[in-house]
């Protein structure tokens, strides 16, 4: 890739854009427009409810009692009035005479029905008399009296009818609410004066809360929650927009076909585009930040006085905008990236269009979740992408720098991981030419059937793979659930001895041996191709007993870490300790059978077979090796298997793929799985001193009988713990890494052999090593 | 220069299943010569000149131009040619001078040279007076003009032209020709493609009659005639075609 070459195409790119009335409308005007237009409009609402008048009704006004006084002017009276509030924001029709509240209910309904008041407030005959005899009586009573007291409340209430689906109603509610608060609150005063009671009474102290947040440190929490949603919309459709122009635009004009032919690589043609897309979103994202904070800001000036100072949304503290860069920067890239190969995927502007949607959705969980409460930055949140930048970010505003240092490394590890895939995926489509010259075809379910029986290849192809993966998975998370309770309503009291055979059987032929070879019988025609039928050759073999003893150490290690990394909650841990129960109590032969040889046969002919084979036709063996590692880690379930299990896939994967051959990847995952039973018993019988002829149970569930003990003193090699939190086996350091040493040498030794590539891989090196030369 | 080995471009297709659009083709084209592909549509000539300019991948046979692999070394081939198709518009918001020098040093030319160069290129196409002009306001004539000086601007030694005269009008398509002609004096390797007899009777130098995907007939015009007993090309192409009723509409 020449800089030179990305940087005519970034600026030629930019140049084009900003000529293109479209993307600077979208770009630079609508942000700066859109926010304060908005800002306006919420002022004008905001001050046409302050300005607007509320008309009510007081029926019964007669009740009133003379003081303190409610109604002056056909409004409030000053007195009553809170703070803000001027007695011409009221309009008050007083209706005199008071009545029985059945008599008058219709005519209330039909005037706030009508918009005529939007509130009525009604005062009970004698209302007035009731409260002031209730006065006079407290005036005099003494305590013993306190029951009649409460008896003689019992007098009919005033009400306040209001109708709360209508705004107008609603907000003349709010203010009216306030004003007979403060009228109530002037009787208790008058009531308390007239006991003598300092009024004091009421509120003997106050609870006020310190805030120890600095106001900065407020305002950067706030935008921290804020900005993960301005990310995801104006830093996607920033990029989203001119990665169709400069994508399905430019096939749509025909420009495409002429940048091809200039000797520009492919990979510079996508560097140079997603500079410019990547240029853009940014853009986007900072111009509608930037607008919409000194909005915010100004409005909330405005309407201060209003709030008390409540709702502040300044602009972001300038140390804050730093840390919002510094995440935009890779938010952006990722957006680009995706932007841009789904972008060149589409025939037509219009076809882009469409996938938009689909974009935002996918990401938006990932947006929302760091938002969620109670979710923090922890391995496990941040090795998920997008989510793990956003909460990195937020552990930066918040001030949780160690937090952040500890966690940056895979969040960022992470993040550049989806980058680097998605450009690797967009100059794909750059390179593929049924993308870059496909014409609209209709599509037939029907004749697609056939012509993918009917033109079938000795492998399969990399659809028919993916296809394939999907399916394992969605048998595994979907099938194996239904069956399992069909199984238990057909045999209520369970198999007992026979269950873990009968599950691991129906697992391992029934939801992936059986559905791979009936799927590869429609799609291939050669399995020996396919499933990598070739004898290898006895020191392959050989290399393998020895790379599983010494892997065997490491794997331990790993799974103490994921252990510690990944704690597992109580009910997962419920389910497995179920699991154990029932590989207790099976026998060493058949419990080997079961997750040793069952395991190596059949997942290895699904996943380093079938899928691999066919992922393989995308022309670059690490991908393939790696989607089908990740697919096999996730049908094993439980996360923390399921990393255990991609790394090792990832191990077999080249295996596979160096040797040509299936059996070596069979023959080590039949060794490793072999060990994982056999070597805890055999270091427990070395080292432990226990009873001969005695049934031992081992870490509590694996149950067996003792024939020989030995008891040596292996301390300086391994520490064999039977019971309590770390019950397991922990090899010495020094052990570890001398088998580490050994398995590098091993991978050296296997990278060493000719592995024969796919012709797209033979292709892809070819285009790959063109300017070497 | 050109060399075309038992080219096959197979593709799959939903309702045709696997179709040949090119079947077998050898072709060897020479500097200082037009080469010209003769056929209606649908016989396979733009495929053929896609894998020359390395748009398109062959399934089988081996291309060389100046010596490079178009499969392996196609960064290389893209360096030896110029490619103009009716595929190969130019940018709507770029001028006749900003597109050209564009290529230009995609090329990897020299920024004084490469100015040198269009001077020269845009005085003999005769495009000064829309050097300033945006690409969408161009005429399809106009249009042409800026391909073909975008296509020579590095001075390739082939051209690769894909029925450039389609959509022009008889006085553009004949100053067309007449630049084309100049170029092969030049020495170019010149490799054209058309379904209109008369250009291709006066431009070319070697001829060969494209169908179904197949080469039917090549040679010089003077070999072809005496080979087969025609008078013209046209009586020629419609021999070894078979006559208009018989075919295919489409």
């Amino acid at each position: 890739m020449r800089a030179i070459n990305v940087k005519l195409i970034l600026f030629r790119e930019l140049r084009d854009q900003l000529r293109d009335r479209r993307t600077l409308f979208s770009v630079v005007v609508l942000p700066v427009l859109l926010y304060p237009l908005l800002g306006l409009l919420i002022m004008q609402v905001t001050q046409f409810r302050q300005q607007s008048t509320t008309e009510l009704q007081i029926i019964g006004s007669d009740e009133l009692p003379e003081f303190p006084v409610l109604v002056a002017d056909n409004s409030f009276s000053e007195e009553v009035l809170p703070d803000g509030y001027r007695q011409d924001m009221f309009q008050i029709t007083l209706e005199p005479k008071s009545g029985l509240l059945d008599d008058l209910e219709d005519s209330i309904q039909q005037s706030i029905k009508t918009g005529e008041f939007g509130v009525v407030i009604y005062f009970p005959p004698g209302f007035a008399d009731r409260l002031k005899k209730y006065q006079e009586r407290q005036a005099s009573s003494s305590a013993d009296e306190e029951g009649d007291v409460a008896e003689e409340m019992e007098f009919p209430q005033p009400r306040i009818f209001v109708n709360l689906a209508q705004d107008k109603s609603q907000s003349d509610f709010q203010r009216v609410k306030v004003v007979i608060h403060r009228w109530r609150e002037k009787i208790i005063q008058q009531n308390l004066e007239a006991h003598d009671v300092p009024k004091e009474v009421t509120n003997p102290f106050v609870v006020n809360p310190v805030d120890l947040a600095e106001e900065p440190e407020r305002r950067a929490l706030l935008w921290s929650k804020i900005f993960p949603f301005i990310v995801v919309i104006w830093a996607l459709t920033g990029a989203f927009y001119p990665a169709i122009d400069l994508c399905a635009g430019e096939k749509e004009r025909g420009t495409l076909e002429t940048l091809l032919s200039s000797p520009a690589l492919r990979s510079e043609i996508v560097g140079g585009k997603l500079l410019a897309i990547m240029m853009f979103s940014i853009a986007t994202s900072l111009l509608n930040l930037a607008s919409m904070g000194l909005t915010a800001g100004l409005v909330m000036q405005q309407l201060e006085a209003g709030s008390g100072g409540a709702l502040n949304i300044g602009p972001p503290p300038l140390w804050s905008i730093g840390w919002l860069l510094l995440a935009l920067i890779p938010m952006s890239a990722l957006f680009s990236a995706l932007s841009l190969a789904v972008a060149a995927l589409a025939r037509s502007s219009k076809e882009g269009q469409y996938y938009l949607v689909p974009l935002l959705m996918i990401n938006l969980p990932l947006v929302v979740l760091p938002i969620l409460p109670g979710v923090t930055l922890n391995l496990g949140t941040s090795i998920i992408p997008v989510t793990g930048v956003l909460l990195l970010m937020k552990a930066l505003m918040e001030d949780n720098y160690y937090e952040a240092m500890v966690f940056a490394v895979p969040v960022m590890a992470v993040t550049w991981f989806c980058i680097w895939l998605s450009i690797r995926w967009a100059i794909d489509q750059f390179n593929n030419e049924s993308v870059l010259f496909r014409e609209s075809e209709r599509f037939d379910i029907r004749l697609w059937f056939s012509h993918t029986i009917r033109d079938r290849g000795p492998t399969p192809t990399f659809g028919a793979a993916v296809i394939a993966g999907l399916m394992l998975l969605m048998l595994r998370f979907f099938i194996v659930p239904i069956a399992l309770s069909k199984l238990k309503i057909l045999f209520p009291e369970g198999l007992g001895d026979a269950e873990l055979t009968v599950m691991t059987m129906l697992s391992q032929f029934g939801f992936i041996l059986i559905p791979i070879l009936v799927f590869a019988y429609f799609t291939c025609r050669s399995p020996a191709a396919t499933f990598r039928l070739v004898a290898p050759k006895w020191t392959t073999i050989l290399m393998m007993v020895l790379l599983a003893i010494v892997v065997h150490p490491l794997s331990m290690a790993l799974a103490g870490w994921i252990k510690q990394a990944f704690p597992m909650d109580s009910a997962t841990k419920e389910q497995l300790e179920g699991f154990l129960a029932q590989v207790g109590d099976t026998s060493i032969p058949l419990l080997i059978l079961l997750i040793a040889v069952l395991p190596a046969i059949c997942e290895e002919l699904a996943f380093r077979g079938f899928i691999l084979s066919g992922l393989r036709h995308m022309g670059h063996k690490w991908a393939a090796i790696c989607i089908t590692a990740f697919l096999f880690g996730v049908t094993h379930g439980l996360l923390q298997q399921s990393i255990g299990a991609a790394i090792l896939g990832v191990l077999i994967g080249y295996i596979a793929v160096q040797t040509s051959s299936i059996f070596p990847g069979m023959a080590y995952h039949f060794l490793h799985n072999s060990l994982m039973v056999l070597i805890p018993i055999s270091l427990v019988l070395l080292t432990q001193q226990i009873d001969i002829d005695s049934d031992f149970i081992l870490f509590g569930f694996y149950q067996f009988h003792v024939d020989v003990a030995f008891n040596l003193n292996l301390d300086w090699i391994v520490k064999v713990t039977l019971e309590g939190d770390d019950a397991g086996i922990q090899y010495a350091p020094w052990l570890v890494g001398l088998c580490a040493v050994i398995v590098v040498a091993i991978v050296v030794w296997l990278s060493k052999l000719q592995g024969a590539l796919s012709a797209e891989e033979e292709l892809q090196s070819a285009l790959e090593h063109q300017h070497q030369h | 220069m050109i060399h075309v080995r038992e080219l096959v471009k197979a593709y799959n297709d939903l309702h045709r299943g696997k179709f040949v659009a090119v079947d077998g083709v050898s072709l060897h084209a020479m500097p200082g010569q037009i080469f010209g592909l003769l056929g209606p549509n649908g016989a396979g000539k733009t495929t053929v000149l896609r894998i020359l300019s390395t748009m398109l991948r062959p399934t089988s046979g081996t291309v060389k131009i100046n010596g490079y692999d178009v499969l392996t070394e196609p960064a290389m081939v893209r360096h030896q040619i110029g490619y103009v198709s009716t595929n190969t518009a130019i940018y709507d918001r770029m001028t006749a001078w900003e597109m050209v020098e564009y290529f230009g040093r995609l090329y990897g030319m020299e920024k004084d040279q490469l100015k040198q160069r269009m001077e020269t290129i845009f005085q003999r196409l005769k495009m000064q007076e829309i050097r300033d002009v945006l690409g969408a306001k161009m005429s399809t004539g106009m249009k042409q003009k800026v391909s073909i000086a975008r296509a020579i601007v590095h001075d390739p030694p082939v051209l690769v032209f894909d029925e450039p005269t389609l959509g022009l009008d008889i006085f553009v398509s004949r100053a067309l020709l007449q630049i084309i002609s100049e170029l092969r004096d030049q020495g170019k390797c010149i490799i054209f493609s058309s379904h209109i007899m008369r250009e291709v009777e006066k431009l070319c130098d070697q001829v060969a009659i494209m169908h179904k995907g197949k080469i039917l007939a090549e040679g010089t015009q003077d070999e072809l005639r005496e080979q087969y007993g025609q008078p013209d090309l046209e009586e020629l192409f419609f021999h070894l075609i078979g006559e208009p009723e018989e075919m295919e509409l489409g």
